[in-house]
């Protein structure tokens, strides 16, 4: 297994985000590098599940403060196989799973998304202002629980992007 | 009010109680949690967190009950001191053995979780995992082999009859799918098992990749719900003119059985490499638990010391603040108490107790009321007795005497209380006296002798008597000044015998002095020579001692007769100066002179018997010696209540063996006198409700001082008090 993709500075950053509205759809394209810690990346290979989130927002422009219209969180479970020596993805929305054989692949695939269903447009008021912002995390609350506490003061284990905000187009 | 709320709150049990239940129930919670029982795993922070609240929660009650204890003590409240050992013992008894067994929980905790993991269950899985890829590897290989010969057989193949020749190869060869991309990554045909399977299992990228690069992949993959599959992707030869190729992928099934096994080892190897990861972890979820319940355990157990020191000692406190108001006089004190034990029956002693007190202080008070009350009225009666009252403790000292005592001893009350007999003896000749007879009173209580005190120029005759006390506690003494009453009765009997002598001598003189005068008229003229003288002789003196003996029965007749005092109000002053100016133009006039005061105060006085008085004393002093200076001096004392009239000479002085006596009836030191001169005087004076005393002058000479109250009339005085009939009087002979 190869973790050369590895940044020095370990954390989650979304490097690109944008939305396009087909079919009166509008759906996310975002490019997510994931940059794991070596203690994240060894609890992985030490065959700790770990889960990955990627939570988008829409939230419509108010003077005071934006009202949260809609949220999409989808969540990837990736473990590695000891048998196979695969990674395995799991898409915790649609149950679907998906074996790499090395980790880049499986976290250059991941953090690809590609047209992923945000909302309809029809929901959406034709005269308001809306915004998206997308962030991509690592699930600490979905960690073994005796690491959990671990998570909670370690920041290695604090990995999570800053919120991606691009106005919503129509 | 919030502090009294807050005070009610950290110092109650229930709230207590049930803060502390709830942290056992999320601390059994945690536990179950580090099983990574899914139910409770999801709780784990949450019940964390709740534990770390309930633990600051515990830590500020105490804190707060800390700092009141303080407080209290520094305020040396009652009971606080104790509440504070108690607490400390308290603490000491929870802390040690929740200590110890932290400590060996703690060991026995992280060296069970060692024991979990052997390196040869680790070893014996690594073999497992490799036993079961090389099992896969023999499978693997055959299906490559199987794809590769399929592969071959395709590369002729193409268009409409690819789909149902790769149908074919997957029944043949056991594919469960087998699937043709073309260079461009397009699916060109597809055969699967599922029927209802529309999209085939594409390769990633890499594997197609590889598969180009090496002509060939094999790899196994876990695909959900399915198990494991072998993927086998070959490239198929080029068309001719072309240097890209199409790829073949088989995915071959893994037999049930060894899918099966594959999977359980699998499983059993990611289980035990999580749970080696996570030792570290489990040991810190565990300590932390641990640590909890440690913390909990303390907190509850110090929480549990200050509510029961609390309890033990609100009773004493009560007890010692009961008794602290005992102390300050406040029987009123009754504590409150609910059960039966031995606290409660020291305090229902405690309210016994102040009751008890309660109903004897106000017997005492009562009784000191009574006995102030009798006291009162003895003191209001012993201060108007006349008679002298005194007490003597076993040891003869005075206890109390009244002013009656002390005024006629001549003495203040203060100057004789806590004095001994001893000492009141050494005072004066009259005081030796007294305390001789006293003694004899407490000697034998049946004795009530007559004490002549005599000094200080007065004669005081006293009537005692006595008696002792109670338990031996001392003697009373119990005397009358009997002076005044001893000399009515001899000034009576003086007058009996004045009344008698003038009476049955005056009767006889008056023949006898006619009869020598008759004789001598009648034979004195027919006698000559010395027959003559001797005649002449013998009757004029029958006839002059007839006239002195006329004198000392008119004097002896003055004496018994008593007149009636007629006073009025004058002034002392012009009485005097009329007296002395009669004496001035004698032949000792010179010897005397007035020392007046000009504010001297009226006195009620019969102005004839006062002319007497000072012509008595005058008089008595002119004959006392020839050369000596009288002076005659008024005064007023210290208020205008008493006036005083003193005549003093610097001759040698009355004789002190006379002194005593000398205001009797025929005590006299001259050798002419009759002794009723002073005798007459002290009988007027006090008919004017004076006092006479006469003594000697340290520096040699004699003084008589009379005391007469002043006038408490406010009507104008007489300005000459000397009326035309009051001519002076003929001053007797001393």
């Amino acid at each position: 297994m190869s973790f050369a993709c590895l940044a020095a500075n370990a954390g989650f950053k979304v490097r690109d985000a944008s939305t396009q509205l087909t079919g009166g759809v509008h759906r996310v394209h975002a490019d997510i590098a994931f940059d794991f810690s070596d203690e994240a990346l060894e609890a992985m290979t030490s065959g700790v599940a770990l889960t990955v989130a990627v939570e988008m927002q829409v939230l419509q422009i108010n003077q005071v403060w934006d009202q949260r219209v809609a949220t999409v969180k989808a969540l990837y479970r990736i473990q590695s196989h000891a048998l196979s020596r695969q990674y395995v993805v799991k898409d915790l929305s649609t149950g679907e799973s998906t074996t790499y054989p090395n980790f880049a692949e499986m976290i250059a695939r991941i953090g690809h998304i590609n047209g992923l269903p945000l909302l309809d447009d029809y929901i959406l008021d034709s005269s308001e202002q809306y915004r998206v912002r997308l962030r991509a995390t690592l699930e600490r609350e979905s960690l073994p629980t005796p690491l959990r506490l671990l998570a909670y003061f370690s920041r290695s284990w604090r990995l999570s992007s800053d919120w991606t905000t691009w106005p919503l187009q129509r | 009010m919030a502090i009294a709320a807050l005070t009610r709150l950290t110092t109650g049990l229930a709230p207590i109680l049930l803060m502390v239940t709830l942290a056992l129930v999320s601390l059994t919670l945690m536990g179950e949690a580090t099983k990574d029982s899914a139910r409770f795993g999801e709780l784990y922070s949450w019940l964390l967190a709740v534990n770390a609240l309930g633990l600051l929660i515990l830590c500020t009650l105490i804190f707060w009950n800390l700092l009141r204890l303080v407080q209290q003590v520094r305020a040396r409240r009652a009971g606080a001191r104790l509440t504070a050992r108690l607490v400390i013992v308290f603490a000491i008894l929870a802390v040690t053995p929740v200590v110890v067994v932290y400590h060996f929980s703690l060991k026995f905790l992280n060296e069970g979780i060692d024991s979990w993991f052997d390196v040869r269950i680790e070893q014996a899985l690594e073999d497992a995992i490799e036993l079961g890829r090389t099992a896969l590897g023999i499978r693997m290989r055959e299906n490559l082999k199987q794809a590769q010969l399929l592969a071959s057989d395709l590369n002729d193949l193409a268009g409409a009859g690819m789909a149902l020749a790769l149908d074919d190869a997957r029944r043949v060869n056991g594919a469960s799918e087998l699937t043709l991309i073309s260079p461009a990554g397009q699916v060109v045909a597809t055969s699967s098992e599922e029927p209802t399977s529309i999209v085939p299992n594409r390769p990633s990228e890499t594997i197609l990749m590889q598969a180009r690069q090496s002509q060939s992949y094999i790899g196994l993959d876990p695909i959900a719900e399915g198990g494991l599959y072998i993927r086998v992707v070959v490239a198929l030869r080029p068309e001719p003119g072309r240097v890209d190729f199409n790829v073949l992928q088989a995915l071959f099934p893994v037999p049930e059985k060894m899918n099966s096994l594959a999977d359980s080892v699998e499983n059993a190897y990611a289980t035990y490499r999580e749970l080696a990861y996570l030792r570290s972890p489990l040991k810190t979820s565990f300590t932390l638990i641990l640590s909890l319940v440690l913390a909990m355990t303390l907190l509850t157990a110090l929480w549990a010391a200050f509510y029961g020191a609390r309890r033990m000692v609100a009773p004493l406190r009560r007890l010692a603040e009961g008794t602290r108001s005992v102390a300050q006089g406040d029987l009123e004190t009754q504590l409150a108490h609910a059960g039966s034990d031995e606290i409660d029956f020291l305090l229902e002693s405690f309210n016994n107790m102040t009751r008890r007190l309660k109903i004897a202080r106000d017997e005492t008070r009562s009784s000191q009321r009574e006995v102030e009350s009798q006291r009162a009225y003895l003191e209001a009666v012993l201060t108007r007795l006349s008679s002298g009252v005194m007490t003597l403790d076993e040891h003869q000292r005075v206890f109390t005497c009244n002013e009656a005592a002390a005024q006629i001893l001549g003495l203040n009350v203060e100057a004789i209380i806590s004095r001994s007999l001893e000492e009141l003896a050494s005072e004066s000749r009259a005081l030796a006296s007294f305390a001789n007879a006293a003694t004899g009173i407490i000697r034998n209580a049946d004795v009530r002798p007559e004490v002549v005190l005599d000094g200080g120029g007065e004669t005081r005759i006293l009537s005692m008597s006595g008696t002792p006390l109670l338990a031996d506690a001392g003697h009373v003494l119990v005397f009358d000044d009997i002076s005044a009453l001893v000399r009515a009765q001899r000034e009576s009997a003086w007058s009996e015998v004045a009344r008698r002598l003038a009476h049955e001598i005056k009767n006889p003189l008056t023949p006898i002095q006619l009869s020598a005068e008759r004789v001598r008229h009648k034979y004195l003229d027919s006698m000559t020579g010395k027959d003559y003288e001797t005649l002449d002789r013998l009757t004029r003196t029958i006839v002059q001692q007839v006239e002195a003996m006329k004198t000392m029965v008119d004097a002896f007749s003055d004496y018994a007769r008593s007149p009636a005092i007629k006073p009025r109000r004058i002034a002392l002053n012009d009485l005097v100066t009329d007296v002395c100016e009669l004496y001035r133009s004698g032949a000792d006039g010179h010897r005397l002179s007035i020392a007046l005061d000009k504010e001297l105060a009226d006195v009620d006085a019969d102005p004839d018997q006062f002319r007497q008085i000072l012509h008595n004393l005058i008089k008595n002093a002119l004959e006392a010696s020839t050369d000596t200076a009288i002076v005659v001096i008024t005064r007023n004392l210290s208020s205008t209540s008493t006036l005083e009239l003193e005549i003093r000479d610097d001759g040698p002085g009355f004789p002190e063996s006379l002194i005593a006596r000398i205001f009797e009836p025929y005590v006299t030191s001259k050798i002419k006198g009759n002794g009723l001169g002073l005798a007459i005087v002290r009988k007027m004076v006090e008919q004017h409700g004076g006092n006479v005393l006469a003594s000697n002058i340290p520096q040699g000479g004699a003084r008589v001082v009379i005391s007469l109250p002043a006038s408490a009339s406010s009507t104008p005085i007489l300005t000459n008090p000397i009326s035309a009939d009051s001519l002076p009087m003929e001053p007797s002979k001393v």
